[in-house]
């Protein structure tokens, strides 16, 4: 039944996850990766999966998580080396097609935590609050690294609109 | 600009021909295995947990050993594990079982962290966790045995089948487990609670004789870590069933402390190892591990058309310059032996690159060079490689300033238009800690800085010779 389940869900939502883990990764093959990795994920857990939506949701979760501990990690690692070289960003294995693009290029070109930001923000639509959870950072930090990446990627594609914040309704009981 | 919108358009065209080949059969099949291996190994991590609570402590701090088993044992009816044996039958690897075959390893997963190190010698007192999820860098891969002679001579274990573990452990391990200067001790507790204690290093061997190819732990006698009464301080560990556990103690600059972790049981066996004990079946070096076996086929770009020509900046000025040595060499030669005259009449070719990103040695399958498709030098470079794949073992040194050196081994992988991406010759890396120098914990990335690079061309077999290659300096990029 898992089986269809996953077929189901690789034949109608692949475009979207992949288009998803592009947009994260930054690379065509990292993100179809990334895809598998989470349905591996969600599916080993045999958790009760309704519908394919339902699925697929979880991966979109589980992909979001999966690349963010990457990203903590990678982290982790740049930040115990010697930095000896300060080079633009690989230039030669990011996707041809980021390359070129003008939004890939100007993503490229910010740093991975900052990236996740920004994708968290505008792509998800997630909130402040709930960005620092996911990322388990301050807010403070969510705010700036998005405060930065805004400044990044005006350079090449003008202006942010900053999406909203919701604003909070205060529903008042009537007094009795 | 309205980023949510711009973002969805560059991820749609990004995605494009991503989405037909996420939905195609193949990825199907494969996303489905690796579920079905998924649920078995969690379904084993289970059993274990359950199991490892019927665990006993003993006086004097050692523990028993139950016999644990790939399913839960009916109450009141004691399970017996099949003992390993030298198995008669033909192409049967001896001393390996499929996860769900009794007798294989199942591990316990029980692990916790503790701030300080322990005295080793108190390791067997240590009490046993069975917290945290299943540990995805430590795969049920060990053998369920070990033989007593291979413990006394400190020769390698293989640690799964050949490549098997490589996939997963090498980002997992560098990142988490085995930082550099990280020191792991495997104990040995017999049921009358003597227990021998052993250094343990990991190594991805690059396949020279007589090791294939493939992720090998190599576990040294530590005497001051084992119970001392043991006869003779030997060695020699007697057969018979232990319970395993392994401590790494974590260097201070990486947050210090010293994980703490139940394998499970390990039957040792007397005896020397059987002539066929590497010579594993690919069916049931599939069914031994929980982890995509690592494919021999690297990460192939789609495409390549951008890699910077010869001469621009990206590729590495050629060093005409071999030299000859009689017999096999090891890496450390590489570092030490004097560059020779340049040769003009060889006409050698760069085969490397003149930077690599670290994260490209550091994930091997994730390294692409060049494919042939790519004019003059690099194509020549890469069929060179090719053409002697079959008779040389290729390793690529890298070599820092204060003469500290990095292995790898050098691969050659030709795609003939039946596999993804751009027909051609590709060759990519694989970190050799036997070619390490021991100055870098397995699988960790590369410092970024200016390497000198050198390669080793070593004929196959015992005898033959190995060509030392100079080649110009190589910068690594973080």
């Amino acid at each position: 039944m898992d089986d269809d389940l996953i077929g189901q869900l690789l034949d109608t939502a692949a475009g979207r996850l992949a288009a998803y883990g592009y947009l994260l990764t930054g690379s065509q093959h990292a993100g179809q990766d990334l895809v598998q990795d989470a349905i591996v994920k969600v599916f080993v857990k045999q958790r009760r999966l309704e519908n394919v939506r339902a699925a697929e949701g979880y991966v979109r979760s589980a992909m979001r998580t999966m690349h963010l501990d990457q990203v903590r990690r990678d982290a982790s690692w740049r930040s115990k080396m010697p930095q000896l070289v300060n080079r633009p960003e690989r230039d030669d294995s990011a996707d041809d097609l980021a390359a070129r693009d003008l939004v890939g290029r100007a993503l490229a070109g910010l740093p991975p935590q900052e990236r996740a930001v920004v994708v968290l923000r505008h792509y998800d639509d997630l909130q402040i609050q709930e960005i620092a959870a996911e990322m388990r950072i301050s807010e403070g930090t969510v705010k700036r690294y998005l405060s930065q990446a805004h400044a990044a990627l005006a350079v090449s594609l003008g202006r942010i609109e900053e999406s909203p914040q919701p604003v909070p309704v205060l529903v008042r009981k009537a007094k009795s | 600009m309205n980023l949510a919108q711009e973002f969805e358009d560059f991820a749609a065209q990004g995605a494009r021909g991503a989405a037909e080949l996420l939905s195609g059969e193949e990825t199907k099949a494969r996303v489905r295995a690796r579920v079905a291996r998924g649920r078995r190994a969690r379904r084993t991590a289970m059993v274990a947990g359950v199991a490892a609570t019927a665990l006993v402590l003993v006086t004097a701090g050692a523990w028993a050993a139950p016999r644990l088993t790939a399913e839960p044992a009916q109450p009141g009816v004691p399970r017996e594990p099949a003992k390993p044996t030298a198995s008669t039958e033909p192409n049967m690897p001896v001393g390996l079982y499929g996860l769900d075959d009794p007798g294989y390893l199942v591990q316990m997963y029980g692990a916790f962290r503790s701030s300080s190190a322990p005295d080793c010698t108190a390791i067997p007192e240590l009490p046993i966790s069975t917290d945290g999820e299943p540990f995805p860098g430590f795969v049920p891969g060990m053998p369920t045995w070990v033989e007593a002679s291979r413990l006394a001579s400190g020769e390698p274990i293989p640690l799964a089948t050949a490549g098997s573990l490589f996939h997963h452990n090498l980002e997992y391990m560098a990142g988490e487990l085995y930082p550099p200067d990280g020191q792991t001790i495997v104990t040995f507790i017999g049921e009358d609670g003597q227990f021998w204690a052993f250094d343990a290093t990991y190594a991805e061997l690059g396949g020279v004789p007589p090791y294939p190819a493939g992720f090998f732990v190599t576990l040294t006698y530590n005497r001051a870590c084992s119970s001392a009464s043991q006869d003779g301080g030997q060695a020699e560990v007697p057969a018979g069933e232990y319970a395993v556990r392994s401590t790494t103690t974590l260097p201070a600059g990486t947050g210090g402390g010293t994980n703490v972790r139940d394998i499970g049981v390990i039957t040792v066996i007397a005896g020397t190892p059987p002539e066929r004990l590497l010579d594993i079946d690919p069916a049931v070096a599939e069914a031994t591990s929980t982890l995509e076996p690592w494919s021999p086929e690297p990460y192939v770009p789609s495409d390549a058309a951008d890699l910077p020509q010869l001469g621009e900046d990206g590729y590495l000025s050629p060093v005409n310059a071999v030299a000859h040595v009689a017999g096999r060499v090891g890496c450390a030669f590489t570092s030490s032996v004097e560059a020779p005259a340049p040769d003009t009449d060889s006409g050698f070719p760069s085969p490397v690159r003149s930077w690599l990103g670290w994260e490209l040695l550091y994930s091997s399958d994730r390294t692409l060079l060049y494919s042939a498709d790519e004019p003059d030098y690099a194509a020549v470079s890469a069929a060179y490689l090719n053409r002697y794949s079959d008779e040389k073992t290729h390793v690529l040194s890298l070599i820092n300033s204060d003469g500290g050196f990095w292995g790898y081994g050098v691969h050659v992988y030709e795609n003939n238009g039946s596999a993804a991406g751009a027909p051609g010759i590709y060759v990519w890396y694989s970190f050799d800690e036997s070619c390490g120098g021991g100055n870098r914990s397995y699988g960790g990335p590369l410092p970024a800085g200016i390497y000198e690079a050198r390669l080793l061309s070593m004929s196959k077999g015992a005898a033959g010779d190995s060509d030392v290659v100079y080649l110009g300096p190589v910068e690594v990029m973080p």
